[in-house]
């Protein structure tokens, strides 16, 4: 009995700290990785091109709150984290939205990475909570749907502030 | 150790002849990059995982046997998402899904149990190897056949696995394939209906 709880043990403590180990060398990797693929996102969405310098200093600095903030945020979906950016204009209070990254299933939740958030940009709060849900993948809809609307109320207030 | 490889990939080949792990074959070889990486996602985990269990088969409680084999299969899974996370972003983005159900694929813990749990390092490597080798050629064709003909490219998305040189890797075959429906789940179900048909003659199908 404790030769087998010592050899569980010993499993144990070797498979959480190889884990532990490449956890801690690829977490900086990964989030520059993240990151990266936002200001790819925030420069399309911006329609700014490579030349320009400025998409990392407004992700920084957020605008001002006369022009638009860019702004990102993970919920939780249907499958795992769902990444999104948001670009939300303080002169009209509409808010545009495109995801990162995901974990949806394909076929079902998936559509947010399609033309379905690109219909709706510049869409205010008033407009996401009029949307039909999306049958098949009411819990990823809702999470889109939930964060789009949080992020303008926070943006708002941000800006009052 | 030929005899042995030859079994593994050939002989008892886990996705044409025991027909394992076909979730992940027919989700992910729409192309052959896609197909690349999972197969070179599950070779690490199915060799990882059973070089561990043969070092630790004589102590491993009978009591506990599976869920450590589950533990340990996980504890590479998670680290080939990691990695590929880390150093193959974007092909992450496409296959992330598929590779975390690595764990639940019958054709490792399938080896673990038959043959890693019982045999010596050496021979478990020589095994996990052709385990990984023989799902690997069955990926690669799998997506070699379905990109060609679904799509008329080869090597497409090649930058995602090999970096940004390899992005003139690709090759228009034709200017477009000439079985779209390849390209998606009802596709794949068709040409590995058809592949599996042409190899089950010559092969020599153990139960």
């Amino acid at each position: 009995m404790a030769k087998s709880f010592t050899v569980l043990a010993v499993l144990g403590l070797t498979c959480g700290y190889l884990l532990h180990a490449v956890n801690q060398w690829t977490a900086p990797v990964i989030e520059a990785n993240r990151a990266h693929a936002r200001t790819v996102v925030f420069r399309q969405m911006l329609d700014q091109n490579d030349e320009q310098p400025t998409v990392a200093v407004a992700i920084e600095k957020g605008g001002n709150c006369a022009t638009w903030f860019a702004l990102h945020s993970s919920v939780a979906g249907y499958a795992g984290p769902i990444g999104l950016a948001f670009v939300w204009n303080a002169s009209e209070n509409v808010i545009s939205t495109r995801v990162v990254h995901h974990q949806e299933t394909p076929g079902f939740g998936d559509f947010i990475t399609g033309q379905w958030l690109a219909d709706l940009d510049s869409s205010s709060a008033a407009d996401w909570q009029e949307l039909d849900r999306v049958s098949g993948a009411t819990i990823t809809f809702k999470a889109i749907q939930n964060a789009a609307m949080q992020q303008i109320r926070l943006s708002q207030e941000s800006c009052r502030g | 150790m030929v005899s042995q490889l030859n079994q593994a990939i050939i002989s008892r080949n886990p996705a044409w002849v025991q027909l394992l792990g076909l979730c992940p074959l027919l989700a992910v070889s729409n192309t052959l990059i896609n197909a690349l990486g999972l197969a070179l996602a599950s070779t690490f985990v199915v060799v990882g995982s059973n070089i561990l269990i043969s070092g630790f088969r004589k102590h491993i409680p009978e009591i506990a046997r599976l869920p450590v084999f589950v533990l340990i299969i996980a504890t590479f899974t998670t680290l080939v998402v990691l990695l590929l996370e880390a150093f193959a972003y974007g092909l992450y983005l496409k296959i992330a899904l598929f590779v975390q159900i690595i764990v639940t694929n019958c054709m490792i813990l399938g080896r673990a149990e038959q043959f890693a749990s019982k045999q010596p390092v050496w021979a478990s490597t020589l095994d996990a190897l052709g385990t990984g080798i023989g799902f690997a050629i069955a990926l690669i064709t799998l997506g070699v056949i379905r990109e060609v003909i679904g799509q008329g490219t080869v090597f497409t998305g090649a930058e995602l696995l090999f970096g940004p040189e390899a992005a003139g890797w690709r090759i228009q075959i034709t200017a477009q394939g000439w079985f779209p429906l390849a390209r998606y789940a009802p596709g794949a179900f068709i040409v590995a209906g058809i592949a599996l048909a042409v190899l089950k003659r010559p092969v020599k199908i153990r139960p």
